[in-house]
């Protein structure tokens, strides 16, 4: 049946309304790839879940041009000061902690910044118990002193060379002059703009420019994105400065005349989030006929550092309360002591100076799951990156939130994509499909412009989130599917026939032409109507509606069309303008909505069907983390009991079904698919300058691959599916595999796997080496992977030699005969291979750290610089206020989505925030539900919250209270804790409602998950695509499903409660 | 007059005298200062407990439940049967003059082996009553080809309502 709802879908809707989820590769690899591999290769949709988990820092795509990129905890020892901010090791990663707490009897200081008592406060040395969400405001005001002690009051060279080199800080930056006389800055300044020779390269318009400090003329140095892709500038993407000193300030410029401009800069100073302006002198020079300025004489602009006659607003001192940064304007917000911020910030960075870089961070979900969680990333990784901290052992970012590392990342992602037999696949970003799919769009009242920048210039007016995915979708920023209003396999037909009939050039430009003409839809512009909802859902090592679905009563209402405690009108004033309205909203979407799991969850309980999943003690696998630097084995202690299956196996029965059902129905057929402009791809330079204008309802021709998504026929023979399930695909040795731009000759690695395992004699995959089992795909998967096969460690690092011009192989010629096989990681946890799909080194046996390749041998972040990014000028981003480190507030519910203002009393209720950090008796929602951690913890669903707002309340510790919004309802039993700050809930993550779970008084359903009460709130730039770092990638960029800023009323109830 | 040396404890004559009627009511070998008697059998009841922490083999797993920690583990078996587990010592170390990674491990995946058993275990497919019952009725009335019977069921939006 699960197989004929597929076969069906495809046949009717097209394949692209088939989609699967399943989270975190790396926990379980072949598990995941049987699901994936089994979905691509029916043209299905595999949705992202980094982002959508908001555990992916949008920072580390702006900044570094990285997904993540951290470093094991070994090297937390390494380290010789140690901030905790937003992380409670002991309980989030507890086989980790010890490092933390022996680091410390090393000598090693530890400061703990959480808004409670958390565990890890317990083991710190110093404790700056910031209010929640308020983090920006303390890492400005720690910036704001760094800046002022060691880059104008004294220049520490340790510092000015590494940020010369390493950062965007001496890049020149335009500043604009408006019709009304202010001055903005605008974008980085670029070789087209020199307009001399230089602007007649290659990829002129990505190419940035600084200024020689001694000569006070204009260089464009090496190693920024316009030297990574063309012919020309091979061997000169790097960073080396060649003999360049480049002016940090425009000052230090020896033609330097003493010129100043006053820019105006947004500042969100207030708790609504409302904007203002500030105003600060930089000082400025002229480059062919432009003023610009650097980087960092903006960075001390926005922080307000002054310096000697420089016009403008600059703060008075530490102890200036109104201006921003200072440490005594953030003690106003986030109730932390100015002199423990300046005290803090002078250790942190005269320890950086001293140890050359040593001072770390580890950063968590505390501060990454907000609206603004990049914003605040960025306000702490600029402290990071002045102090010299990046690519260090011992120091850096730490940001340990999910386990999105798989080590041998490029044999993963060819099982998982099938890219051996059809590319490209079809990958969504998961915050946006359900954001439309399960209409929170409907519900969503702000638009877009009600969150900018007072100096915006339009970019986003009047538009709805919806209008964003809209715009982001046609003009291929970001994926989304399904793709069109119409069956995918008849466009590709349709297009093909076209193409025959002459009516345009290629099957892309056949499409783009429908498209511009409006004959076809994008099928986000009608994302309600039938023909356009997804179809069937698999879920599979995923508890979805149990755990991350954000809004899950809307999932309920909206998608799956059952019971629910949905609340909230839709909203009558704010609607899209490019998504057409539906008077009645859909219910129940899907037709069939799939699980397999091996324990009953909150998604098995809702699901049509659910298959039996072998547990982790059953299977084969392989698993792989940040944390340490090993792979090692799943093995299988006994057969999968009763009717369970492997994952694998699942998968491939369900192929085979799958193939003799389409045999008769679908045979072989074209397919069209739709890719967005990808990240580490030439398609990251279609749209210079971040400034894309709209070809939709203007005379702008609209060009697949460059201001539209890629557009590809590919074929499918939907008969073969089930025995290319099994096999290598020949695209393996036809394209190779790619990862991060460099593509890796696996041809002999196909002759191994062909020996191994042999191959098959007949029908679609005959010829081609077998992975017919778990632990073969395990095998596989370690085989195309330069971290555990040193053959291919060592190609991929000559591939990059040529692009880069500077040593690299060396790094793994070491290892170089080291092949890492599945037995081998059955015998023993196994240390991988340093290879360029990561940016650290393990060479010699030196623990891992990120980027320390970037810094040790100068191969260029992927970014549009080539280095960290302090500054982001796509045009989004001005609008949104936020091309430098900045604080916004927490998102004003009240504002934005009428929920109470915080503080609001009801009779025996009261609004708080309302947190959902994770629990010590279980991870995620596994174990909860399990005897002992019952045993252990209080069992069931719990509620924290301090004496005085219990007491507020009249609510005593283990009383049944109720948390509830427009969203939804959630019931438990009030924990009462001193541990807590008033004014915040913790509501713990995922406890589900298999275990007792009450019904809610204020509905009469059953109370929901601690996603209840909480939405989707997409933010428009993690959706700007096709502009260096700031272009898709799965799980790289994409909006985050983030969820903190949400306020709740929690109310005491009737101790009474019904099952 | 040397005094005599005071004997540790509480040992002394009245001590001996309780030892020895105790010694009167239940006879067993004893060493020299009755302090110690030596029985055998009467051990039935350990097999229990020996059996509990018994194994036939020894496997290496982990759990993979995003939670980061990527632990090795020892998965021990008995008859068939997955008895227990305990953390594995066997990472490579990682250099003489730091903390190794051996022991890695957290309570709840120490507690992980109690699902394979539990009542909470998925052990049989489930489908929903009614749309299988649907989808049956569908197939024998197309004629036993799944997609058809799948289509009928779906196209009928009072059936498809009727499962959701
Ligand atoms: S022991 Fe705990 S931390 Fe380690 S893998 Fe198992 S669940 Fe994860």
């Amino acid at each position: 049946m699960t197989a004929a709802a597929h076969v069906h879908t495809i046949k009717t809707y097209g394949p692209d309304r088939c989609t699967g989820f399943s989270p975190i590769p790396a926990m379980s690899m072949v598990s995941h790839a049987a699901g994936a591999r089994f979905i691509n290769l029916i043209g299905g949709v595999m949705n992202s879940f980094y982002d959508w988990y908001a555990d992916l820092p949008v920072a580390s795509p702006q900044v570094f041009g990285d997904q993540t990129d951290v470093p094991e905890s070994g090297d937390w020892w390494d380290a010789t000061y140690l901030m905790m901010w937003g992380s409670n090791i002991p309980v989030t990663r507890t086989p980790d902690a010890h490092w933390m707490v022996e680091a410390r009897y090393r000598g090693t200081k530890v400061v703990s910044v959480s808004p409670d008592y958390a565990d890890n406060t317990k083991f710190a040395d110093e404790w700056l118990p910031a209010q929640a969400g308020t983090d920006a405001a303390l890492a400005m005001a720690m910036g704001h002193v760094i800046l002022k002690e060691n880059f104008v009051d004294r220049r520490v060279p340790f510092f000015e060379d590494y940020v010369v080199q390493y950062t965007d800080l001496p890049f020149l930056v335009t500043l604009e002059q408006r019709p009304d006389g202010t001055v903005v800055p605008d974008k980085f300044l670029t070789a087209t703009d020199l307009g001399n020779a230089e602007a007649e390269t290659s990829d002129a318009a990505f190419k940035t420019v600084l200024i020689d400090r001694d000569a006070g003329t204009p260089v464009v140095p090496n190693g920024s994105v316009g030297f990574r892709y063309n012919e020309v500038d091979e061997g000169k993407w790097n960073l080396d400065l060649q003999g360049v000193r480049p002016a940090l300030s425009i000052t230090d410029a020896a033609s330097y005349s003493g010129t100043t401009s006053t820019v105006e800069l947004p500042a969100f100073t207030d708790a609504t989030g409302e904007g203002s302006v500030v105003h600060r002198g930089v000082p400025v020079t002229e480059v062919a006929g432009r003023q610009v300025t650097t980087v960092f004489d903006l960075m001390l602009a926005q922080y307000g550092v002054g310096r000697a006659g420089l016009p403008g607003q600059w703060a008075s001192g530490y102890d200036d309360v109104d201006t921003p940064y200072t440490p005594a304007w953030q003690e106003e917000i986030t109730s932390v002591p100015a002199q423990a911020v300046a005290r803090i910030a002078r250790e942190f960075a005269t320890n950086a100076e001293k140890s050359r870089g040593r001072s770390m961070i580890i950063l968590g979900a505390g501060i990454c799951q907000w609206y603004h969680g990049d914003v605040t990333y960025r306000a702490i990784l600029a402290m990071l990156m002045l102090c010299g901290c990046q690519g260090r052992n011992g120091g850096g970012w730490a940001h340990y939130v999910g386990q999105e590392k798989v080590r041998p990342i490029t044999g993963w992602a060819a099982m998982a994509a099938a890219t051996d037999w059809t590319r490209p696949p079809r990958f969504m970003i998961g915050t946006a499909f359900w954001y439309m799919h399960t209409d929170q769009f409907r519900s969503d009242g702000y638009s877009s412009d009600s969150l900018q920048s007072p100096l915006a210039q339009g970019h986003l007016e009047g538009m709805h989130t919806a209008d964003v995915v809209a715009k982001s979708t046609r003009m291929g920023w970001m994926p989304f599917f399904p793709q069109f209003d119409q069956n995918s396999l008849d466009v590709a037909e349709a297009a093909i026939a076209g193409v025959a009939r002459g009516e345009a050039a290629d099957e892309a430009q056949w499409v783009a032409d429908r498209l511009k003409a409006e004959d076809m839809r994008f099928a986000v512009e009608d994302v309600d109507a039938p023909q356009n909802w997804p179809r069937t859902l698999i879920l599979w090592r995923s508890n979805l509606l149990g755990s991350s679905a954000k809004g899950e009563e809307y999932f309920l209402k909206h998608l799956l069309g059952t019971h629910h405690n949905v609340m909230g009108e839709d909203h009558a004033g704010s609607r899209p303008k490019d998504v057409t309205w539906h008077e009645e909203a859909p219910e129940g979407k899907l037709d069939l909505l799939v699980s397999a799991d091996f324990r009953m969850t909150s998604s098995t309980l809702l699901s049509d069907v659910v298959f039996p999943a072998a547990t982790w003690y059953e299977k084969h696998d392989l698993s792989s983390t940040d944390m340490h630097p090993y792979v090692h084995a799943f093995t299988p202690a006994i057969s999968p009991p009763w009717e369970a299956k492997t994952d694998y196996d699942l998968f491939r029965l369900l192929a085979e079904e799958f193939s003799r059902q389409a045999s008769a129905h679908l045979g072989v057929r074209k397919d069209l698919v739709a890719t967005a402009l990808t990240h580490d791809t030439p398609g990251e330079l279609a749209q210079p300058g971040g400034h894309a204008p709209d070809w939709k309802g203007t005379d702008i021709p609209a060009v697949p691959g460059r201001n539209l998504p890629e557009l590809k026929i590919v074929e499918r023979d939907y008969a073969a599916v089930g025995q290319k399930f099994s096999a290598v695909g020949p695209l393996a040795e036809k394209l190779g595999f790619t990862t991060k731009h460099i593509t890796y000759d696996v041809t002999h690695q196909i002759r191994q796997l062909a020996q191994k395992h042999g191959v098959f004699d007949s029908g679609a995959a005959a010829g081609r080496p077998a992975v017919d089992t778990d632990a073969r795909m395990a095998e596989a998967i370690l085989l195309f992977s330069g971290t555990t096969n040193g053959e291919l460690a060592v190609q991929g690092f000559e591939t990059l030699e040529q692009r880069t011009g500077v040593q690299l192989a060396d790094l793994a010629r070491g290892s170089q005969e080291k092949r890492i096989t599945f037995a081998d990681t059955q015998a023993a946890p196994v240390p991988v291979i340093t290879s360029p799909e990561w940016s650290g080194s393990e060479t010699g046996g030196r623990r891992y750290a990120p980027f320390t390749i970037n810094i040790e041998r100068l191969k260029p972040f992927h970014t549009l610089t080539g280095r960290m990014h302090f500054f982001l000028d796509h045009d989004w981003i001005k609008d949104m206020g936020e091309s430098l480190p900045i604080y916004r507030p927490p998102l004003d519910m009240h504002r934005l989505f009428g929920e109470p203002q915080l503080g609001q009393r009801g009779e025996l209720s009261i609004a708080v925030r309302y947190l959902t950090p994770h629990n010590k008796w279980s991870i995620h929602s596994e174990y909860q539900d399990n005897l002992f951690m019952l045993s252990l913890s209080r069992g069931g669903t719990t509620v924290w919250m301090s004496p005085q707002d219990a007491a507020l309340i009249e609510v005593s510790d283990n009383d049944w209270v109720e948390c509830l919004n427009t969203n939804g309802v959630y019931v438990g039993r009030a924990i009462v804790s001193h541990r807590m700050p008033a004014g915040v809930v913790y509501v713990h993550h995922a406890q589900e409602r298999t275990i007792d779970v009450p019904k809610s008084e204020t509905t009469g359903r059953r109370g929901g998950i601690h996603n209840s009460v909480t939405r989707i709130l997409v933010k428009p730039t993690h959706m700007i695509g096709g502009y260096a770092q700031l272009s898709w990638a799965f799980n790289y960029l994409g909006p985050t499903g983030n969820q903190r800023d949400i306020v709740s009323v929690v109310r005491k109830r009737s101790q009474e409660v019904r099952y | 007059m040397a005094t005599p040396p005071i004997a540790p404890g509480t040992d002394g004559p009245a001590s001996d005298a309780l030892l020895k009627i105790g010694q009167f009511f239940t006879r067993w070998d004893q060493s020299p200062d009755r302090r110690a008697v030596f029985r055998s059998g009467g051990r039935a009841g350990d097999a229990f407990y020996r059996n509990r922490w018994s194994h036939d083999k020894v496997v290496r797993s982990t759990h993979g439940v995003n939670c980061t920690g990527s632990c090795s583990w020892k998965v021990y078996v008995k008859d068939g049967i997955i008895t227990w587990e305990a953390q594995e010592t066997d990472y490579p170390s990682v250099g003489p003059d730091r903390p190794e990674y051996e022991p890695r491990g957290c309570p709840r995946g120490a507690a992980f082996s109690w699902y394979t058993y539990s009542p909470t275990r998925v052990r049989y497919p489930y489908v929903r009553g009614v749309l299988l019952g649907m989808y049956r009725q569908a197939k024998e009335e197309v004629g036993g080809d799944p997609v058809l019977a799948w289509q009928a069921v779906v196209s009928d939006p009072e059936k498809r309502r009727a499962f959701q």
